[in-house]
């Protein structure tokens, strides 16, 4: 039985996997460019973790404890880096691969399902949300902000970020006409950032403006990873990590099948 | 070629010249002020609710020399426009209008305009509107959180013009040099990002490392924040103010004749 | 060469609608293996949509499609595996070099690493495009990113190779150079399937075609067939100095008799015939003494204009 089903799953995630390849094979020789893209987050977290941190001094939670900013911050913007690098891949560059550069098209003609293209690019995504994150972590690392072994397991919550917005960024390079579309998606994104409980816990947020948080897939992907690094364990993780992959399912669900109503004509 | 049949056409001046190239990219942006309207307009406000209010109420005066710490970002974000405009206003459209796919000082190129018109008519549109359009509804919209002391903080604007001149030539010389636009991202992610983030804007720069205290003083946004600031919250700069519009006047001299050199060698055949 | 009279395409009454507009009206054909097999029509005819979803990509709305005795509908992947595609616009990988767009496009398939840059090597050698593997397909001219699509699609050997316009937009020299690997495959017994709206490709490289306008096959046969069918052998060109458009189908109306049909022309006079050598005397006999006369053999472009009508077909696109 199992090895029925481990052959299915097999078959059904090969095809994915030369989707990946093709991405390596191609992105390979632009290597600075994506590892480059990681040292934005670092940027964020010199100049408001330990620039705007050191002003700020201790943090106390809503729960009471008082921890020091930077150390506040910082997940947050891991969680920052996590989506940034997965959303920026699926977003931008399929929308390049899909209407300028018609390598779906071709890819179509082969046995390769619009599935297996849409995994396959979710798989990339989520190496180069990897590279971030791994980036960012040895930096927190190398600056002291890893005090317990627990915030190791913000690295596995980032996987739940990344997949959220792997399959987020897909559904919106399907339904993006232009550029300028990505402006918006931008402002979006930098106002997640700012208000999704990064900067400030909240519980200090005025009262009409916190469901609008509790919206954003970004805040469940900032509780998530804070709780873990500061080793403080909530049920309501469970809620943030089911949200989180509902979307990554549902988004990358949409995406293949609005691939292939476009790519199937 | 058509001189031997055409009349001698009057020549162009420069003023002319520049006016009439600021005229067309004028038009172009009639097309794209929507997409700009966030990061020139909104994203400062939202910096301000969320880091000069929300953070800010974690912060002690003592730390920021006795102002707020809204009253301390206000100055430093209206001129950091100015740097965040560039990344639209100066990147792309730069590269761009090069190549077919944009191809704006192509198209200029073909009507009588000197490239150093079409330079000093992007620059004209760059540096002194969109930063007198911009900056002014951002420092508009910031007086209604309070954060002024007078209303000399409307010159916090005319630093923030000072800032964009010293950086948008040089952008458009590299812009214009580059060979792929691969490297155009490294803009945002190596000058743009790290000049918005580490001038003094949301810290004092004295809290930087020594060692990267020289690179703060070398930044146009550290000049243009201690000017911004001595306008809107009445403290005493780092340097005389004169000293401050110095360096910036003289690094967009400095840019504005590599710019030319640039646009020259790629505009004319 | 195995199971001559294999069909591998078989289609019923196929239909394809684009909202109000019907591209293909219902059309029956089949091909079979080994054979090279034409779709011949002007822009908007529907031979790419017809194309498309033999292919795979593209659902038909209505008949009856079977493709190696499979449904495209349920077994797509398992139809494609099998198939070779040259898209109108190559639709190549920008982003990888020219090898690197074969051993890729094998991955696609499933082909393991090693056998797929011995097999890339192998084609790149056919199409004449060795020295290039490494550059950037944006390097190479619109030839040899054919060929190197021509390779691509040949990466899975497959049973049955589609080509949609090989040479539109070609020069001369690439298009010959085209036509002849394309003629060697033939040679090699692989199937073709191709688009076109030249003539003369038609009539060199396939041994059966269909002629298509508006959505509808309008005859079909081997090219010798169609010109048997619908024109004469020959056909003489008559031009008189000095007299065009209406003065010629004045003309035209003086040579009732001489040969088949007569065509006035604005330049000249097409007269279809069995035989040149009597047309000419029956001239003489009448005291027409045209400028210039030129026999030709006729041609499918003869069929086709006769079969579509010379008014300009206007382009949908």
């Amino acid at each position: 039985m199992s090895v029925i089903s481990y052959g299915l799953v097999r078959a059904r995630v090969r095809p994915s996997g030369s989707m990946l390849a093709r991405n390596w094979i191609a992105m390979r020789r632009a290597w600075v460019l994506i590892v480059s893209g990681g040292v934005e987050s670092l940027l964020f977290l010199f100049a408001f973790g330990f620039g705007v941190g050191s002003m700020v001094g201790d943090i106390t939670l809503p729960d009471g404890t008082a921890i020091s900013y930077t150390a506040y911050v910082a997940p947050a913007i891991l969680a920052n880096a996590a989506m940034m690098g997965t959303l920026l891949e699926t977003s931008i560059n399929v929308f390049a691969k899909f209407k300028w550069m018609k390598v779906y098209d071709g890819i179509l003609n082969t046995p390769m399902r619009p599935g297996d293209v849409a995994l396959g690019e979710v798989w990339w995504a989520l190496i180069r949300g990897g590279i971030y994150v791994g980036m960012f972590v040895i930096a927190m690392g190398a600056f002291g902000l890893l005090d317990s072994w627990w915030s190791v397991l913000a690295v596995p919550a980032c996987v739940f970020i990344a997949l959220a917005f792997a399959g987020i960024g897909l559904t919106l390079a399907t339904f993006f006409r232009e550029w300028t579309d990505f402006d918006w998606m931008m402002a979006v994104v930098f106002a997640m950032f700012l208000f999704g409980g990064t900067f400030t816990p909240v519980e200090a947020y005025p009262g009409f403006a916190q469901p609008i948080v509790y919206v954003m897939p970004l805040y469940h992907g900032i509780e998530l990873v804070r709780g873990l690094s500061l080793g403080a364990f909530h049920p309501m993780m469970l809620v943030n990590v089911l949200y989180l992959m509902a979307l990554a399912a549902v988004g990358t669900w949409v995406a293949q099948r609005r691939l292939a109503k476009a790519l199937y004509k | 070629m058509t001189a031997v049949a055409a009349p001698a056409p009057a020549r162009l001046g420069h003023a002319a010249g520049a006016w009439r190239a600021f005229l067309l990219q004028l038009a172009l942006y009639r097309h794209i002020w929507h997409g700009t309207a966030f990061s020139s307009v909104i994203l400062p406000i939202l910096y301000m609710v969320s880091i000069g209010i929300g953070v800010g109420s974690y912060i002690d005066d003592a730390s920021t020399g006795g102002i707020t710490y809204a009253e301390f970002i206000a100055p430093g974000l209206i001129a950091s426009v100015a740097v965040m405009m560039l990344g639209n206003d100066m990147v792309y459209p730069v590269f761009g209008g090069y190549r077919e796919w944009g191809g704006s000082y192509l198209a200029q190129r073909a009507t009588p305009l000197r490239p150093v018109d079409i330079l000093n008519g992007h620059l004209l549109y760059a540096v002194v509107f969109r930063p007198l359009t911009a900056c002014t509804v951002v420092a508009v919209v910031l007086a209604f959180f309070g954060v002024y002391t007078s209303a000399w903080a409307a010159l916090a604007v005319v630093a923030a013009v000072f800032v964009s001149a010293s950086i948008a030539p040089w952008l458009f010389a590299w812009c214009s040099s580059l060979k792929s636009e691969s490297m155009l991202n490294a803009v945002f992610r190596f000058a743009i990002m790290p000049i918005t983030l580490f001038s003094g804007v949301f810290f004092p720069a004295e809290q930087m490392p020594g060692f990267l205290q020289p690179l703060v003083w070398l930044s146009p946004l550290w000049h243009g924040t201690e000017l911004a600031r001595a306008a809107t919250a009445d403290v005493a700069p780092a340097l005389p103010p004169i000293a401050h519009l110095a360096y910036l006047v003289a690094l967009g001299a400095g840019g504005w004749l590599a710019a030319r050199r640039v646009v020259v060698r790629r505009l004319s055949f | 060469m195995p199971l001559d009279n294999e069909i591998l395409v078989r289609a019923r009454d196929l239909r394809k609608r684009y909202g109000n507009h019907e591209a293909v009206r219902g059309v029956d054909f089949e091909i079979r293996r080994g054979e090279a097999f034409g779709f011949l029509g002007a822009n908007g005819a529907g031979k790419s949509t017809t194309m498309r979803m033999i292919g795979c990509v593209s659902e038909p709305s209505g008949g009856h499609l079977e493709v190696f005795d499979l449904d495209p509908h349920t077994d797509g992947p398992a139809i494609r595996a099998r198939l070779g595609v040259v898209p109108q616009d190559n639709t190549l990988d920008t982003m990888l070099t020219v090898f690197e767009n074969l051993t890729v496009y094998a991955g696609y398939f499933g082909i393991k690493r090693r056998e797929a840059k011995a097999k890339a090597a192998e084609l790149l050698e056919f199409v004449q495009l060795s020295a290039r593997a490494n550059d950037q397909v944006n390097d190479l001219s619109g030839g040899m990113q054919r060929r190197l699509a021509i390779a691509r699609s040949l990466i899975n050997a497959p049973d049955l190779v589609l080509l949609d316009e090989p040479t539109t937009g070609l020069d001369p020299q690439a298009r010959h150079l085209v036509w002849e690997r394309l003629f060697q495959l033939k040679q090699q017994g692989v199937s073709i399937l191709l688009t076109t709206h030249y003539m003369d490709e038609a009539e060199q490289l396939c041994d059966r075609l269909v002629v298509m306008d508006e959505g509808r096959i309008i005859a079909a046969g081997s090219p010798r067939e169609l010109i048997d069918t619908y024109v004469t052998k020959e056909v003489v060109e008559l031009r008189f100095a000095g007299r065009h458009t209406t003065a010629l189908a004045e003309l035209a109306l003086e040579l009732d008799g001489i040969g088949g049909q007569i065509e006035p022309l604005p330049d000249r006079i097409l007269v279809y015939t069995d035989d040149a050598e009597d047309t000419a005397a029956a001239l003489e006999a009448r005291d027409i003494r045209p400028t210039s006369v030129l026999d030709r053999r006729a041609t499918l472009e003869d069929v086709f204009l006769r079969l579509t009508g010379r008014a300009l077909v206007e382009d949908e696109a």
